[in-house]
């Protein structure tokens, strides 16, 4: 459907398919549809596009966005107008129905599901919809689920303002059994985005969350997020890389680290690369652009040296001001003289309120139990914990 | 640092101005200042060196940012310095094709949504350089008329929640008389503070409630003068004189 093998092999034939997009604030659910609507017309099929949330002049614009020429394709793009006969308007499309009467809109996609047969029915969205019409009589959102299951598939998107919204457009969302979630990685504002497959033909998946970028020509990429593993010299940080990943390597000189550790873990259903960096000042600039590519951050002090909290602490603002979710890890706990996680909390001046957690990179386990609160903080608020 | 309002007066009883990471409801009916006074925090804040952030749902940004230029000297050098930017959700509903540098357009105000990937877009460039940002809603009514009363509401708690960790102050405009006193309700409710307007022919007043004001003095009279607002009533002991 999508042209993205993890979405794809999860969801099944596409025909069929009525898929719920369900997105939290802020995240971008947008390039899923065009994605959707341009492979569909590639295959020489038929797309009806109701359009809530924007003028059906606009919807080859938002195609084209993505990447996606709507006119170069094989198919046909009918579009129905569900934005402007609100606004007392007038737009050149193949239907117009008006988004305050939801019966209404059911009996003009009932005729564009006989005038298209085969056709994919994208929706965009069906919150828009949802709130414009709110407080009609649920027979009016059954005739519209009605509507729905007339195509041969079918994609909307729904932004996620809350539970009282899905309880009023319950008969609708249930036309849609199959759901996907996106959401953000966000610890100030939403750096990182991903999927997770939570439903399929009405039962339940437990699709792993999949980092992606939407990006234009090309629409979603999947990739492999990075976790940057930072901190001062002699820190421990490939000590730390190669105690959490299923497999490392580093490359030194004379027993330091001259380039990046890089290692591979696999936690709560999500592959990652561990990038540790060099600790000398000197490298600094990297950090900033290696951070820009991250997706999380851990610091690693060494419990034992509080004359290297300063530089701790200065790093960590640099990752931090990119709005990424950290953890620090107040390492060497082992050796005589290390300061408590807690302790280390006070003597470290921490730009927010970071988990700090103790351990030795002499056992992984405590190593990757710091890794674990950090993919956590990633994927806050995803439903069953990310798994 | 307070985001100044650029209004001597307001900004005295405010203790600097608007507080940081609050959102403030501005509220009263049409056509006494609203936006003025929106504007004038707007100007005040970039002219200092903190970045603002324009939500359009009623203007075209083109127009907006050539007024704000004429009003005051110092908002070209903001704009050449990055620190203002714009989410036009009108432009594009009326069919202007406008392309201004540090605008984000939307398709409309319906998408609710596409604000809020605009809004994370900029904020994730400015939380880079700047610890603090203005964000500012002109205006929360529109969005309410184009959808509902609750999913704005909604939308407006994850705008502030959000703005909060980003190190945002918001101003959220709401028109008097567009809304059931439920809604004004829950709208203030939302705000640490609320900054109302009213007026009669020949009299404009103003009211601060919250935002850390210990001595409210109550109403107090302003004029829309050629620079916007400006206060006519004076504070002495927490008092009008």
């Amino acid at each position: 459907m999508f042209g993205v093998p993890q979405l794809d092999q999860a969801l099944g034939e596409p025909s069929g398919t009525a898929l719920l997009i369900r997105n939290e604030p802020g995240t971008d659910a947008t390039p899923f549809l065009a994605q959707a609507v341009a492979r569909w017309l590639d295959g020489g099929s038929e797309v009806v596009y109701l359009a809530v949330d924007r003028a059906p002049s606009r919807v080859p614009a938002l195609l084209e966005s993505w990447g996606f020429e709507p006119m170069e394709h094989k198919g046909t793009l009918a579009l129905v107008d569900g934005y402007s006969p609100r606004a007392g308007l007038e737009e050149p499309a193949a239907y117009r129905a008006d988004p305050r009467d939801l019966e209404a809109v059911a009996r003009v996609l009932g005729d564009a599901a006989r005038d298209h047969p085969g056709a994919l029915l994208a929706v965009d969205s069906l919150s828009g919809l949802a709130a414009i019409a709110e407080g009609q009589e649920p027979e009016a959102a059954e005739a519209l689920a009605g509507a729905v299951r007339r195509f041969d598939a079918a994609v909307a998107l729904w932004t996620e303002w809350g539970p009282a919204a899905d309880a009023a457009a319950a008969p609708l969302l249930e036309a849609f059994p199959s759901v996907v979630r996106l959401r953000g990685v966000a610890e100030r504002v939403v750096t990182s985005q991903y999927f997770a497959v939570e439903r399929v033909r009405g039962k339940k998946a437990h699709g792993r969350p999949t980092l992606f970028r939407a990006v234009a020509p090309g629409g979603v990429h999947v990739y492999i997020p990075k976790i940057l593993v930072t901190g001062p010299f002699d820190a421990g940080k490939s000590s730390f890389v190669h105690a959490v990943s299923d497999s490392a390597v580093s490359t030194e000189r004379r027993g330091t680290t001259v380039a990046m550790d890089r290692g591979k873990i696999t936690l709560h259903g999500l592959v990652a690369d561990v990038f540790g960096t060099p600790g000398q000042e000197r490298f600094d600039p990297l950090l900033s652009t290696l951070a820009s590519q991250a997706v999380g951050v851990v610091l690693v002090v060494d419990s034992t040296d509080t004359s290297s909290f300063e530089r701790a602490g200065m790093m960590l603002r640099r990752v931090w001001q990119q709005g990424l979710p950290a953890v620090v890890a107040a390492n060497k706990q082992d050796l005589p003289g290390a300061l408590p996680p807690h302790e280390v909390v006070a003597r470290l001046s921490l730009p927010t309120d970071l988990p700090v957690i103790g351990c030795t990179t002499t056992d992984p386990a405590s190593a990757r139990a710091v890794v674990e609160a950090l993919i956590e903080r990633i994927l806050e608020g995803t439903p069953e914990g990310g798994a | 640092m307070r985001f100044p309002t650029g209004v001597k007066l307001l900004d005295h009883l405010l203790g600097g101005g608007v507080p940081e990471r609050s959102p403030v409801l501005v509220y009263g009916p049409s056509f006494l200042g609203k936006e003025h006074l929106a504007m004038q925090t707007m100007r005040e804040t970039v002219a200092r060196g903190v970045p603002a952030v324009l939500v359009l749902t009623n203007a075209c940004a083109g127009d907006v940012r050539l007024e704000m230029a004429q009003a005051d000297t110092r908002f070209e050098d903001a704009e050449r310095a990055g620190r203002v930017w714009f989410i036009d959700t009108y432009s594009r509903s009326v069919g202007a094709e406008e392309k201004l540098p540090n605008v984000i357009y939307t398709d409309s105000a319906v998408d609710l949504n596409g604000i809020s990937v605009a809004l994370n877009r900029v904020q994730g460039q400015l939380i880079r350089e700047h610890e603090q940002h203005l964000v500012l809603l002109d205006s929360a009514s529109t969005l309410i008329v184009h959808t509902n009363a609750g999913t704005v509401f909604r939308f407006l708690q994850v705008l502030t929640g959000k703005g909060k960790r980003a190190g945002a102050s918001v101003l959220l405009l709401l028109d008097q008389g567009m809304h059931t006193d439920a809604e004004v309700q829950m709208f203030r409710h939302l705000a640490a503070g609320v900054i109302s307007v009213r007026g009669d022919p020949g009299r404009h007043q103003l009211l601060v409630e919250g935002l850390g004001v210990e001595r409210n003095p109550g109403w107090i009279d302003y004029r829309l003068g050629e620079h916007g607002i400006e206060m006519t009533g004076s504070l002495a002991g927490g008092r009008i004189r």
